[in-house]
């Protein structure tokens, strides 16, 4: 092999790497589940937080003066420990009760503000078939 | 029906599984008898033929409303248009693993077909290596994702529980086969390298023979991808169209490795350098495309659109590691034949330069795989799961991506081995100047935010060297025939005679539309929410808004509300168009969902969202998007594909017999 | 009623024959070399790179990103390289 291919290759990890490391250090955030929010958080706030849950009613949704929507996550899979979320924006397609969310924003006195909210779904559509046993939800 | 279908898949399963061994015992022989390679291209073909039966077992199950189907009832109802019953195939897990086998098949029938005249030492092992993946495929239909099973009711169901609404759109009807044909075509040359290191036929042969299929594998790839994007931008409301999601990051990843694999593979074949890092780049693109069905399917990392978690990630994993022992066994075996013939010798070559869009184009895939595995990576680490978004994805790859286009201007004008530092000067000149000039131009006109500024400047810079060469190409080859340079006939005469060097240059300048499109709409957008009552009026950049009415309407499978909103120029109050965003409500899975009215223009999209209508149904809100440039970006990608095709095209007969006489003219005595 | 197992039936027993059929014909009895020749297909290789530069060069030349200056030593190398890889094939048993 060439001196030239192994200069390039090796400026490129050693580049990448670097580039890589800090963009990740700067904008990584925490994966919680509701539940294992509650008791991290400790009534502390967090910053940069994703929490995964299932949404419970009640909900709201007022579009005047502006776009602000509020409910409540706990675990997909069951649990108590509900957690209020504010989102200040469009109610996303598909968004109600029961549905599995993702949220990415922060933990401020214990209520989330959501900076970006997604329904889970699209192609994730199993409907459970009755009289069988279902192949996948293990939620 | 379903018993048929279910009859045929397993008889694929058998024939694939035969056809493999078979294959790859002969490969490995010095001598085989001509009838027994007859009988393993015969059976790739039939591998097709029983895989698309049991797809037209199951479509026929479909339209014909038979919910005895576990699959059908799961996935359509009585209420949904035909065409919907048709691409509902694909809608889950299940059907779209079969239509994954079959197009798997289809294009290993077509190599079968193609094998003939290919050099017969590479054809039974590139026959058992197109089984193989047939078989892998085939075995996760058969075993665990198999669509043909009855529904286990004590009584018939009457209908079917539907589709997603989301997904009842016509993109979802060509979007999932174009990136399925995508991937699947995409492990052609893998089968063909893989075949090529266990023969030890290593010539140029297999390098050649491959790159048509890679083109279009690749070329449907891009579409697939970029209608993806499309149809997130129309459907999903959010005014943009990509994100980042696993599932679209699980599509990009072969797509750059595929595409760095197109460009090294020139270097191989002309200079018989980088034959290791080719069976690498191509092992790895194949392997990306198995990952992202694993990714898709496994559950492993959250996406918004990520399918049922499943038990069958396992096996994926198990077929990876496989994948890659065989590749790393084959090398070893063959490592004396991988090693180089020259090395590059300048930096200032045309090969250097295709190891550097290499590089950057596996640091964009590292990077992006990285951002995915993250949280995998990160809770296996730390023991404490993290994550990266949006934010992280731009940070590395818009400097990456940058640097990439950069190199797409300089690639070209560079010479084979050594380029004259005296005349790369002369040709560079004058594009640096014209971007320099336009970066000034948008800093002073106000554009003064970093990446912006340098994008167009690249942009620009990338343009004009294209240009330059088209120019200088016309004009060697007007003095080369003595026709006129600008003249629609020496134009013609140069695209046909270096087709695929034009190819490139196309796809080079959809890139660059791409880049513009991409550059404008993530520093330009504009979004606003207002809320409006009858009468009332909005204004937002050029454009005035005003309520009109509202209107219902009842359709086979939801109901609807439509705001008719007036799009009014603000210069003079004249009336652009009357758009209709609309909310939905699907009566049978009481989903609500959102339809946006969107005006496509070349200076701009507007993106209108219907979000809500207050109780006492007067007033409605709004939230609204400007997206400048937008439709560049679908303009871009068409270029994009027709360049591609260009390229992926069988080569008309004439000009290769011609081409064939000016090879032998050439020759030197 | 089992349409299906008369389809499935019919399915297998074309599949069957046109599978089996090629191992009975005289014409493909035959046996291929699956070997080849390895030295001789990396000469010609080596030729098929050498005239493939040669093209360029004069490309390059045409485009401009050559002076007159680099193009003749460049040719010549390669013709002379050329003139080498011929010999040796010849030597080789090939064309």
């Amino acid at each position: 092999m060439g001196k030239i291919f192994i200069s390039l290759v090796s400026l490129f990890i050693v580049v990448g790497a670097a580039l890589i490391y800090s963009s990740t250090t700067g904008t990584s955030s925490l994966v919680l589940l509701p539940s294992e929010l509650v008791a991290k958080a400790e009534a502390k706030d967090l910053r940069r937080i994703r929490i995964g849950g299932r949404v419970i009613d009640p909900i709201s949704y007022q579009t005047e003066p502006s776009m602000v929507l509020r409910f409540s996550v706990k675990d997909p899979k069951g649990g108590e420990q509900a957690v209020p979320v504010v989102y200040e924006g469009l109610k996303p397609d598909m968004f109600a009760a029961g549905r599995d969310v993702l949220i990415d924003g922060d933990f401020v006195g214990g209520t989330v503000r959501a900076a970006k909210l997604q329904t889970q779904c699209p192609s994730k559509y199993e409907p459970a078939v009755p009289g069988a046993q279902q192949q996948a939800p293990k939620e | 029906m379903i018993e048929f279908g279910h009859f045929a898949l397993a008889l694929a399963w058998i024939l694939a599984f035969g056809a493999s061994i078979t294959g790859v015992v002969l490969g490995s022989r010095a001598k085989a008898q001509l009838g027994q390679i007859e009988v393993v291209r015969r059976a790739t073909m039939a591998v097709a033929a029983c895989l698309g039966c049991a797809l037209v077992a199951l479509g026929y199950s479909f339209v014909t409303n038979d919910y005895t189907v576990q699959y059908v009832w799961q996935y359509s109802n009585r209420s949904m248009p035909w065409i919907y019953k048709v691409t509902a195939i694909w809608g889950g897990m299940d059907g779209s693993m079969l239509l994954w086998c079959f197009l798997v098949a289809l294009f290993a029938s077509f190599v079968a077909r193609a094998s003939v005249s290919y050099p017969r030492p590479l054809v039974p092992a590139l026959l058992g290596f197109l089984n193989t993946s047939a078989l892998f495929f085939t075995s996760i239909t058969l075993f665990f994702t198999n669509p043909f099973r009855y529904l286990k009711t004590p009584v018939l169901m009457p209908d079917g529980n539907g589709l997603n609404p989301l997904l009842q759109n016509e993109y979802m009807a060509i979007h999932p086969p174009m990136l399925y044909l995508g991937f699947t075509g995409l492990f052609i040359p893998y089968a063909f390298c893989m075949a090529a290191l266990a023969s030890g036929h290593l010539s140029n042969d297999w390098v050649r023979l491959t790159r048509r299929w890679t083109l279009i594998g690749w070329t449907f790839l891009t579409a697939g991808i970029v209608l993806g994007g499309h149809w997130a931008y129309l459907e999903l409301g959010w005014g943009g169209f990509w994100a980042w999601d696993p599932v679209e990051n699980a599509s990009f990843l072969p797509w750059l490795t595929a595409t760095a694999f197109l460009h090294s593979v020139m270097v191989q074949e002309r200079k018989g350098m980088l034959k290791l890092w080719n069976v690498f780049l191509v092992t790895l693109t194949y392997a990306l495309t198995v990952f992202g069905t694993f990714l898709t399917r496994s559950g492993i990392v959250q996406s918004v659109h990520a399918f049922a978690s499943t038990d069958i990630g396992w096996t994926f994993l198990l077929y990876l590691g496989l994948i890659f022992v065989v590749a790393v066994a084959l090398v070893i075996r063959r490592r004396h034949e991988l090693s180089p013939q020259r090395t590059i010798e300048s930096l200032f070559s045309r090969e250097a330069i295709f190891l550097l869009n290499n590089l950057v184009l596996l640091s964009i895939c590292f990077a992006v795989l990285w951002g995915v595995m993250f949280p995998v990576f990160s809770e296996a680490l730390t023991g404490q799961k993290q994550t990266v978004g949006i934010p992280f994805f731009n940070a590395v790859n818009v400097p990456l991506f940058l640097l990439l286009v950069f190199l797409m201007g300089v690639g070209p004008v560079i010479a084979w081995k050594r380029s004259s530092l005296r005349l790369m000067v002369r040709s560079f000149a004058v594009p640096f100047l014209g971007a320099f000039v336009v970066g000034v131009a948008l800093v002073w006109a106000g554009v003064t935010e970093f990446y912006p500024v340098l994008a167009y400047s690249i942009a620009f810079f990338v343009l004009m060297t294209i240009l330059g060469e088209l120019q200088r190409g016309l004009g060697a080859q007007a003095a080369a025939t003595g026709a006129a340079t600008l003249a629609p006939s020496n134009a013609v005469a140069l695209f046909r005679r270096q087709r695929m060097r034009y190819g490139a240059h196309l796809i080079h300048f959809g890139v660059l539309v791409m880049t513009v499109a991409i550059t404008a709409s993530m520093a330009h957008k504009v979004e606003r929410e207002f809320t409006l009552s009858s009468g009332e009026k909005y204004s937002v950049g050029r454009f005035e808004l005003e309520l009109q009415e509202f209107h219902d309407e009842e359709q086979a499978n939801y109901d609807a509300v439509q705001a008719h909103v007036a799009l009014k120029s603000l210069k003079d109050g004249s009336l652009l168009e009357v758009m209709a965003p609309e909310m939905r409500f699907y009566r049978k899975n009481k989903e609500n969902t959102t339809e946006v009215a969107l005006r496509m223009g070349q200076r701009e999209d507007v993106y209108l969202v219907l979000a809500g209508i207050d109780e006492t149904g007067t007033r409605a809100s709004f939230k609204i998007f400007i997206n400048p440039l937008q439709v560049w970006l679908w303009y871009g990608a068409i270029i994009m594909v027709l360049g591609g095709f260009v390229m992926a095209l069988p080569l008309p007969r004439q000009a290769t017999a011609e081409e064939r006489s000016r090879g032998r003219a050439e020759q030197p005595a | 009623m089992n349409m299906w197992i008369v389809a499935a039936a019919v399915m297998a027993a074309i599949l069957a024959f046109l599978l089996v059929k090629p191992l009975f014909e005289p014409a493909l009895s035959v046996e291929a070399d699956l070997k080849g020749d390895a030295p001789l297909r990396n000469l010609l290789d080596e030729k098929e790179r050498t005239l493939r530069a040669l093209k360029d060069l004069e490309l390059d030349y045409a485009m401009g990103k050559i002076g007159s200056e680099e193009l003749e030593p460049a040719r010549r190398a390669l013709a002379l390289e050329a003139g080498k890889l011929l010999e040796e094939i010849k030597r080789n048993g090939g064309r």
